[in-house]
C-alpha cells in the first residue's frame, strides 16, 4: 500500500473503506435444533442426503413425575424409557403416557421420583441438504452441507427443501398472490424484496415449501406463527414451511450476491434447502459449476435509502455530508449504468448505506 | 525525537462499527489530527490510511513519514457481544443477587431458574438451547438455600451431563453439589446482595474470567472476528479512563455509552469509580427485541415518528439488524427514540429499587458510544435528559471519537493522565449544559422566572411548566442561570434564588421544567403530539 492516492488533495476512491457484503458460505455448518423427547435418526460422520428422515421432532412435550425404586438407577439423562414400564410405575389416570407416546427421562431426584418427558405427535424432518452428520448432542444436530450458503437475519418455519424458482423479476420487486400458481408446489419461491400476505397465504396453501425473500413484514410474520399456533394447537398436521428473509424486517431488495446466486441455482434447477433456526438456506449441488457474476474491487450495492437495491461502482468520496436532521456523514459518489427503471448516472451515498461486492 | 516516531492510531472495535484516530505531536502536546468511523466489515487499514491521507492532503509534511503508517503504534480496545447466561440458585433470594452480578456485568441474562418454583422440562429445555453459553449456579452460604439444593442438583447432574461444551460457573461453596461433575466446574465467589452498579468480588472475577469462546453460530447477524478476543475490554477500559479524568480534574465525572451490544454507566470520582454498570439490556435495540414485541413496543413509544405501529417495529429491528444504515430521512429521529429507551432501562437498572436514596450525581457527563454519533447535539443532549432524570444542572460533553476506551486500555495511570490532558480539548467535544427543574406549577402569585446571563447575552424566561426550551449558548462560553422563585421548590431545592454555572455546547442550554419521572400518554395521538412538540427544538429546520 502506498500513499500515492491524491487527486488534488483528495484522496481517490477505495471501497475498502466500505463494508463487505454479506458474503456466500461455502460448505456451511446447518444446525437442527433438539428438544427433549426429540429423537435423532442420524449419527456423527454419516453420509445425509436431501429427503432423508433425520429427526422425529414432538409437537406435544408432557412432563410425567413417575416415583421408582430404583428402575432407572443408572440411566443417563434423555435414555429413552419402555412406555410400558413408565405406564406400570406412574399408574393410569390423568397425564398417563398414551400408545404412541415416547418416554424419555430427565432425571431423577433425590425424592426417588423420575422426571420424565412425554414426546406426543411426533413428526418426521426430512434433511434438507445433502453432507456429513458433524455433532448429534443434546440440543442440536450439527450437518456440514455440501453446496453454498446464503445466511439472513430472519428465519421462520421447519427446515424444508424444494426446487428453486425465481418468482419475480428482479431483486426489489414484490410477489404478488396472483403470481403464485399451482406449479409452484413443493419448491422454495425466490419472493424478492417482499411479500403480501395474501401470497403468503396463497403460497402456503397450495404447498409452497418455502420462501425466500429481502425483507419480511413483522406483521405478517406475527399472523402466520398465530395461525401455526392454532394448528398445533389443535394437532393438526402440518405441512413443512419456511420463510428465509436475507435483509431483515419490512421491503428490503434480494442482496445482489444472493440474488446472483439464486438466479443461476434457479437457471441451473437446483434444490434449495431452509433451515429457518440456523436463519440459513443453502444450494445443492457443486458450487463450481453455478454461473455466478464477478465483481470488480469498487462495486457497491446501495443497501438502504434512496435507490436500495441498485448496484454500481463507488468513483469517489465526498467527505462528511448534513444528513436531515443535522447528522454528519461521509458518503461518496457512486455511479450507476442504466436499467428499465432509470438512467444512468452518479449519486451521492452515505457510505454507510453501502456494501462492498467486489 | 522526530514528530512521527510518536504518531499512532486508536482503534475501538465496536460490535456494529470501529472508530480510528489518528494522534500526533504538534507544538510539544499530543493532538488528535483525523479521526473516523465506517462499520463493521471496512477494511482496518484503508481506515486507517484514510486518515493519514487525510491530514496529508490538508497540511502537507505535517507527518513526517507517512509512508510508514502501518508500523505506527495501535492503542486498542474492543466490544463484544454479551455472552448468554442463565442464571439458577435453589433460592429466589440467591438467584436475584445471581441475576444483579451479571446483568450489572454485562452478560445477557436469558433466564432465571429457582429451586423454589421448578419446571424440570422448561428448565432442561432452556440448558439444552445451544444459543445458551454459559450456566451460573449461586450458592450462598445460606441455611434457607441449602435446604432447597437438593432439589436442584440431580437436574443441574443432568444437564452437565448432556451439555458438556457448556462452561457451568458455581458462585459459592461447593457444599451439597458433590454430584456435578468437578471438573467441569469454574469456581468463583458467591454473589453479594448488593444493586447492580456495585462492584462486588464475583463481578470482579467475572471481568478477568477467561473462557472458552462462544458459538454464535446461532447468535448475531453480525460477525466479530476472532482476532479482537486478545484486545482489552472497551467496557473496562473506558471506566478506568473516567477515573483517570475524575481524578485530573478533580470533579465527580459520569459517562454513558449506548452501543449496538450493549450499554456502559460509570461514576467516578475524584477518589476512584462509585459505580459501574455494563447492561446488554441497555443496548440501543437489544438483541431480544428481535423477538419480543413488548421490548420493540417499549421503544417504539419513544418516537415520534408518525407511521403504522408495525412498520415502525419492523424499522426498530433493521436497526438491530444493521445500525448503520439509513440515517437519512426521519433515521436520526428513530435513533432518538432508542437511545431514550435504551438511556432509561440502563437508567432503571442503575437505581437499586431497595434503596430509597437519592443516587450519586455528577458534575459533568461523557456520552459515548455509536448510538450518540448519529445525532445532532441538542438532540443527544436531549435524549440524556429523557432517559436519565433527576432535577439539577449537567454539563454534557460527546467522545466524539471514542478515544476514551483506547486511553483507558493503557495499563499505567500516569500514562492515561498525561495523555487525557494533552487530548482533553479534542476528545470531549462540549454538547452543552442542560438544567432538569423538575416539575413546576403556575400559581396564583405568578410563574418562576429563569435569567441566563453570558458574556454575549442575557435571556430572561419564564418557567412554564412541562416544557423544554433550549437556549443557543455557544461552545465554551460560560453563562450564570438564576432561577428567582414565588413558591414551591425546583431543581430539588425550596428557596426564593437559586444561581448556577453553567456552560454552552454545541446543543447550547436545554432547559427542562417536565416532570421527573417523565410521565408519556397512553394514548399514542397524544404521545406522539407531546414528543413532537419536546423534540421540536432540538431539529434543525431540515428535519
Amino acid at each position: 500500500m502506498t500513499l500515492t492516492r491524491h487527486v488534488s488533495g483528495r484522496v481517490t476512491a477505495d471501497a475498502r473503506l466500505v463494508a463487505l457484503a454479506e458474503p456466500l458460505a461455502p460448505a456451511p455448518v446447518a444446525r437442527l435444533r433438539l428438544r427433549p423427547g426429540d429423537l435423532p435418526l442420524v449419527r456423527p460422520g454419516e453420509a445425509v442426503h436431501i429427503g432423508q428422515p433425520i429427526l422425529v421432532q414432538a409437537r406435544e412435550r408432557v412432563l410425567l413425575e413417575v416415583p421408582t425404586r430404583g428402575e432407572f438407577a443408572g440411566l443417563p439423562s434423555g435414555a429413552e424409557l419402555d412406555l410400558a414400564q413408565v405406564a406400570a410405575l406412574r399408574g393410569t389416570g390423568r397425564g398417563a403416557p398414551r400408545p404412541g407416546d415416547r418416554a424419555c427421562l430427565l432425571y431423577v431426584g433425590t425424592d426417588r421420583v423420575a422426571r420424565v418427558v412425554l414426546a406426543r405427535s411426533p413428526m418426521t424432518v426430512l434433511c434438507p441438504v445433502d453432507g456429513v452428520v458433524d455433532e448429534v448432542v443434546a440440543g442440536h444436530i450439527s450437518l456440514r452441507a455440501s453446496g453454498i450458503g446464503l445466511r439472513g437475519p430472519v428465519g421462520w418455519g421447519q427446515p424444508v427443501v424444494g426446487r428453486v424458482i425465481l418468482a419475480v423479476a428482479s431483486p426489489d420487486a414484490e410477489l404478488r398472490s396472483g403470481a403464485v400458481d399451482i406449479s409452484a408446489a413443493g419448491s422454495i419461491l425466490v419472493a424478492g424484496a417482499r411479500l403480501d400476505i395474501e401470497a403468503l397465504t396463497r403460497a402456503r396453501a397450495i404447498g409452497v415449501a418455502g420462501i425466500i425473500c429481502g425483507g419480511v413484514v413483522g406483521r405478517e410474520l406475527q399472523q402466520l406463527e398465530e395461525s401455526d399456533l392454532r394448528q398445533r394447537a389443535a394437532l393438526h398436521a402440518i405441512t413443512p414451511f419456511a420463510i428465509l428473509a436475507l435483509d431483515g424486517y419490512g421491503r428490503r431488495p434480494i442482496p445482489t450476491l444472493a440474488w446472483d446466486l439464486l438466479a443461476a441455482a434457479a437457471a441451473d434447477e437446483r434444490n434449495v434447502g431452509i433451515l429457518p433456526d440456523a436463519r440459513l438456506a443453502v444450494v445443492a449441488g457443486d458450487p463450481s459449476t453455478l454461473r455466478l457474476s464477478s465483481w470488480p474491487p469498487d462495486a457497491v450495492r446501495v443497501a438502504a435509502g434512496d435507490g436500495a437495491g441498485r448496484a454500481g461502482r463507488l468513483v469517489g468520496f465526498a467527505g462528511p455530508v448534513r444528513r436531515a436532521g443535522g447528522a454528519y456523514q461521509s458518503s461518496g459518489y457512486v455511479a450507476f449504468g442504466a436499467t428499465t427503471e432509470a438512467p444512468a448516472g452518479r449519486r451521492l451515498v452515505a457510505l454507510a448505506d453501502l456494501e462492498r461486492l467486489g | 525525537m522526530s514528530p512521527v516516531s510518536l504518531a499512532f492510531f486508536t482503534i475501538d472495535h465496536g460490535t456494529a462499527s470501529t472508530a480510528v484516530s489518528l494522534i500526533a505531536p504538534l507544538d510539544g502536546r499530543f493532538r488528535l489530527l483525523a479521526c473516523g468511523v465506517a462499520p463493521r466489515g471496512a477494511g482496518l487499514d484503508a481506515l486507517l490510511e484514510d486518515l493519514v491521507l487525510r491530514v496529508e492532503a490538508v497540511e502537507p509534511g505535517l507527518l513526517s513519514g507517512p509512508e510508514g503508517w502501518q508500523d505506527w503504534a495501535r492503542l486498542e480496545s474492543a466490544t463484544r457481544p454479551a455472552r448468554r447466561v442463565l442464571c439458577v440458585a435453589a433460592s429466589d433470594d440467591a438467584v436475584m443477587d445471581l441475576h444483579h452480578a451479571f446483568a450489572g456485568g454485562g452478560w445477557d441474562v436469558a433466564g432465571r431458574i429457582s429451586g423454589e418454583r421448578l419446571d424440570p422440562l422448561a428448565t432442561m429445555d432452556a440448558c439444552l438451547d445451544p444459543a445458551l453459553s454459559t450456566l451460573a449456579i449461586a450458592s450462598p452460604d445460606s441455611e434457607a438455600d441449602r435446604k432447597l439444593r437438593p432439589r436442584l442438583a440431580p437436574l443441574l447432574a443432568a444437564v452437565m451431563g448432556q451439555r458438556p461444551d457448556l462452561p457451568v460457573l458455581l458462585c459459592g461453596s461447593t457444599t451439597d453439589w458433590t454430584s456435578l461433575p468437578p471438573g467441569m466446574l469454574w469456581h468463583l465467589p458467591p454473589p453479594d446482595h448488593v444493586g447492580e452498579p456495585i462492584d462486588s468480588s464475583l463481578r470482579t472475577a467475572l471481568g478477568v474470567l477467561d473462557l472458552p469462546a462462544a458459538d454464535d453460530r446461532w447468535g448475531a447477524a453480525v460477525a466479530h472476528p476472532a482476532a479482537n478476543r486478545d484486545l482489552p475490554d472497551g467496557r473496562q477500559t473506558l471506566r478506568q479512563a473516567v477515573a483517570t479524568l475524575a481524578t485530573l480534574l478533580d470533579r465527580r465525572i459520569e459517562a454513558v455509552d449506548i452501543g449496538h451490544s450493549g450499554g456502559v454507566r460509570t461514576l467516578a470520582y475524584p477518589s476512584g469509580v462509585v459505580g459501574h454498570l455494563v447492561s446488554a439490556d441497555a443496548a440501543l435495540i437489544p438483541a431480544g427485541a428481535l423477538d419480543d414485541l413488548q421490548q420493540v413496543d417499549d421503544i417504539a413509544r419513544w418516537s415520534a415518528i408518525r407511521a403504522d405501529p408495525f412498520s415502525l417495529s419492523d424499522r426498530l429491528r433493521n436497526l438491530r439488524l444493521s445500525p448503520w444504515r439509513d440515517i437519512a430521512a426521519d433515521g436520526a429521529r428513530l435513533r432518538l427514540a432508542g437511545l431514550r429507551a435504551a438511556l432509561a432501562r440502563l437508567d432503571r437498572q442503575w437505581h437499586d429499587p431497595e434503596v430509597r436514596r437519592t443516587a450519586p450525581s455528577a458534575d459533568m457527563l461523557i456520552c459515548a458510544g455509536g448510538a450518540f454519533a448519529a445525532l445532532p447535539p441538542p438532540a443527544a443532549a436531549m435524549a440524556v435528559v429523557d432517559g436519565m432524570r433527576r432535577p439539577g444542572a449537567v454539563t454534557l460533553f460527546h467522545d466524539h471519537a471514542r478515544l476514551l476506551g483506547p486511553i483507558g486500555a493503557l495499563p499505567d495511570a500516569g500514562d492515561r493522565r498525561r495523555l487525557l490532558v494533552d487530548l482533553l480539548d479534542d476528545a470531549l467535544l462540549p454538547l452543552g449544559s442542560a438544567i432538569v427543574t423538575g416539575e413546576v406549577r403556575a400559581t396564583s402569585r405568578g410563574a418562576a422566572m429563569l435569567r441566563v446571563t453570558s458574556h454575549l447575552q442575557q435571556h430572561d424566561l419564564e418557567l412554564a411548566p412541562n416544557a423544554l426550551r433550549l437556549v443557543d449558548l455557544p461552545p465554551g462560553v460560560p453563562a450564570r442561570v438564576e432561577v428567582e422563585l414565588r413558591e414551591g421548590q425546583v431543581l430539588g431545592v425550596r428557596a426564593r434564588r437559586i444561581g448556577l454555572d453553567v456552560t454552552g455546547g454545541l446543543g447550547g442550554l436545554l432547559i427542562d421544567t417536565r416532570e421527573v419521572p417523565l410521565r408519556l400518554p397512553e394514548r399514542a395521538e397524544r404521545r406522539r403530539a407531546l414528543l413532537e412538540a419536546w423534540e421540536r427544538p432540538v431539529w434543525g429546520p431540515d428535519a
